[in-house]
C-alpha cells in the first residue's frame, strides 16, 4: 500500500477541540502516556485523511467515552484521596498560621472554635469534591466544571463562615511561636513534597509517543517539585505584601 | 466501492473482524485500514470508530502497535496481528461465512415464495 507524506495537522485538529479531549481523557483517569498517544493518532488520521478533527472523531467527550469503554478504570481508593488532600491542607494550615501570625495586631494569634471546626471541614470538603468530579468520568462537561467550581466556593465560604460565627477563642498563641510553627508546616510539607517527588514522581504529563522515558521523569519530579513549593512561595508573597501594607499605614499615619 | 453506506448496527458487528483480516494482509496504520475498507466495498470507517476498536483489539491482545516516524509530519502507528489474532480472525471468519451463508439462504427469494394457504384441517 503507497504510503502519503503526512501533511501537518494544525488547522485540522482545532487547539479547543483538543483541550476538551484531554479534559475528557483526564476526568477517566487515562493517563498522560496514553492521551498523548491518542493525540498523535488524531493528528495522524486528521492529516492522511485531510478531514477536520470533529468530522473524524466526533464530539471529544464522546469520543473519550468510547475510547474507555469496557477498560479498567484507575480510581484512586478513598485512604489515596483522604492522604492527598491532608498533605495539602497541612501546607494550607502552615499558609494561613502564617500570614495570620503576621497579619493580625495585637500580641498574638487567637485561635476561635470555628477555626479549629473549619480543618475537618475544609478536609472532607475537598474529598468530596475531588471524588465527585472523578466520578462523573467526564459525563458531565461544562455543568460539572461549574458544580465543582460552585462546591469549591461553598466549602471556602462554609469554612470562612464558621471562622467568623464561631469566634470562641480557644487559644492564644505568641505571634513569634505562631509564625515558627506555620514555616515548619509550611517547609516541612515542601520537603516531604520534594523528597517524594524525587523518589516517585507522581506528575503524569501528555507525552508524544517515543518521547525518551529520561526527560519525561525529568519533567515528572520539576512539576512535582514546584507544586510542593507553590504555598511556601504564597507564603512569602503574602508575607511581603502585609509587610508593606503596614510600613505604608505606618507612613500615612 | 460502495455508494451507499451499510446499516450502522451491520458494521458495529461486522467491523472488528474485517478489520483483523486488513490486518492478516500485513502490518499497516489507521488511515490505510479505513482506505482498504472502503477500497473492499464497507465504505468510509471514520477515525473516531476505527481507533477504539484498535485499542480494544490491542487490549485483547490481538493486535501490537509500534509508532516510526513520520516522514514531514505527525508519526504514524503500525498495528499488526499475533498470533491470537490470527486464530481469533479463523474463529470469527469461519462464523462469520455460516452465518452470512445462513442469512443469505433465510432472505433468498426464492425461498420467501408465498406458500400456499393451509386450512389447518387434515383429510384423513
Amino acid at each position: 500500500m503507497n504510503e502519503p507524506e503526512t501533511a501537518r495537522p494544525e488547522n485540522l485538529v482545532p487547539p479547543a477541540w483538543r483541550d476538551e479531549l484531554v479534559l475528557a481523557l483526564r476526568l477517566r483517569d487515562v493517563t498522560g502516556a496514553r492521551i498523548g498517544d491518542i493525540l498523535a493518532e488524531v493528528d495522524e488520521f486528521c492529516a492522511d485523511a485531510g478531514l477536520d478533527a470533529p468530522t473524524a472523531f466526533g464530539a471529544p467527550v464522546e469520543y473519550a467515552r468510547e475510547l474507555t469503554t469496557g477498560s479498567t478504570p484507575t480510581r484512586t481508593g478513598l485512604l489515596d484521596d483522604l492522604r492527598t488532600a491532608g498533605r495539602v491542607l497541612v501546607g494550607f494550615v502552615g499558609l494561613m498560621v502564617v500570614l495570620g501570625s503576621v497579619g493580625t495586631d495585637g500580641p498574638g494569634l487567637v485561635v476561635t472554635v470555628g477555626w479549629v471546626l473549619a480543618l475537618p471541614f475544609l478536609l472532607a470538603a475537598t474529598i468530596v469534591t475531588v471524588r465527585a468530579a472523578g466520578r462523573t468520568g467526564g459525563h458531565g462537561g461544562w455543568s460539572t466544571r461549574v458544580t465543582v467550581v460552585l462546591v469549591v466556593a461553598g466549602s471556602l465560604a462554609g469554612a470562612v463562615t464558621l471562622g467568623l460565627v464561631l469566634d470562641t477563642p480557644v487559644a492564644t498563641v505568641p505571634d513569634g511561636l505562631a509564625a515558627a510553627v506555620g514555616v515548619t508546616l509550611l517547609v516541612g510539607d515542601a520537603v516531604i513534597g520534594t523528597v517524594r517527588a524525587r523518589r516517585r514522581p507522581t506528575a503524569d504529563l501528555v507525552t508524544e509517543p517515543g518521547t525518551d522515558p529520561v526527560e519525561v521523569r525529568r519533567r515528572n519530579v520539576r512539576a512535582d517539585t514546584l507544586t510542593a513549593w507553590l504555598l511556601p512561595g504564597f507564603a512569602v508573597v503574602g508575607v511581603a505584601v502585609l509587610l508593606a501594607l503596614d510600613a505604608l499605614l505606618d507612613r500615612v499615619a | 466501492m460502495s455508494t451507499d453506506p451499510w446499516p450502522g448496527e451491520w458494521l458495529r458487528g461486522v467491523l472488528d473482524v474485517c478489520v483483523l483480516a486488513v490486518l492478516a494482509e500485513g502490518s499497516t496504520y489507521g488511515y490505510a485500514i479505513t482506505a482498504r475498507l472502503d477500497e473492499l466495498g464497507l465504505g468510509a470507517v471514520k477515525g473516531g470508530t476505527l481507533y477504539p476498536l484498535l485499542a480494544r483489539l490491542e487490549q485483547a491482545e490481538l493486535v501490537t502497535t509500534q509508532w516510526q516516524p513520520g516522514v514531514g509530519g505527525p508519526g504514524r502507528k503500525y498495528f499488526a496481528l499475533t498470533a491470537a489474532g490470527r486464530a481469533e480472525l479463523e474463529r470469527r471468519g469461519a462464523a462469520w461465512r455460516s452465518f452470512a451463508a445462513l442469512t443469505s439462504d433465510i432472505v433468498d427469494p426464492a425461498r420467501t415464495q408465498p406458500r400456499p394457504a393451509t386450512t389447518g384441517r387434515t383429510d384423513r
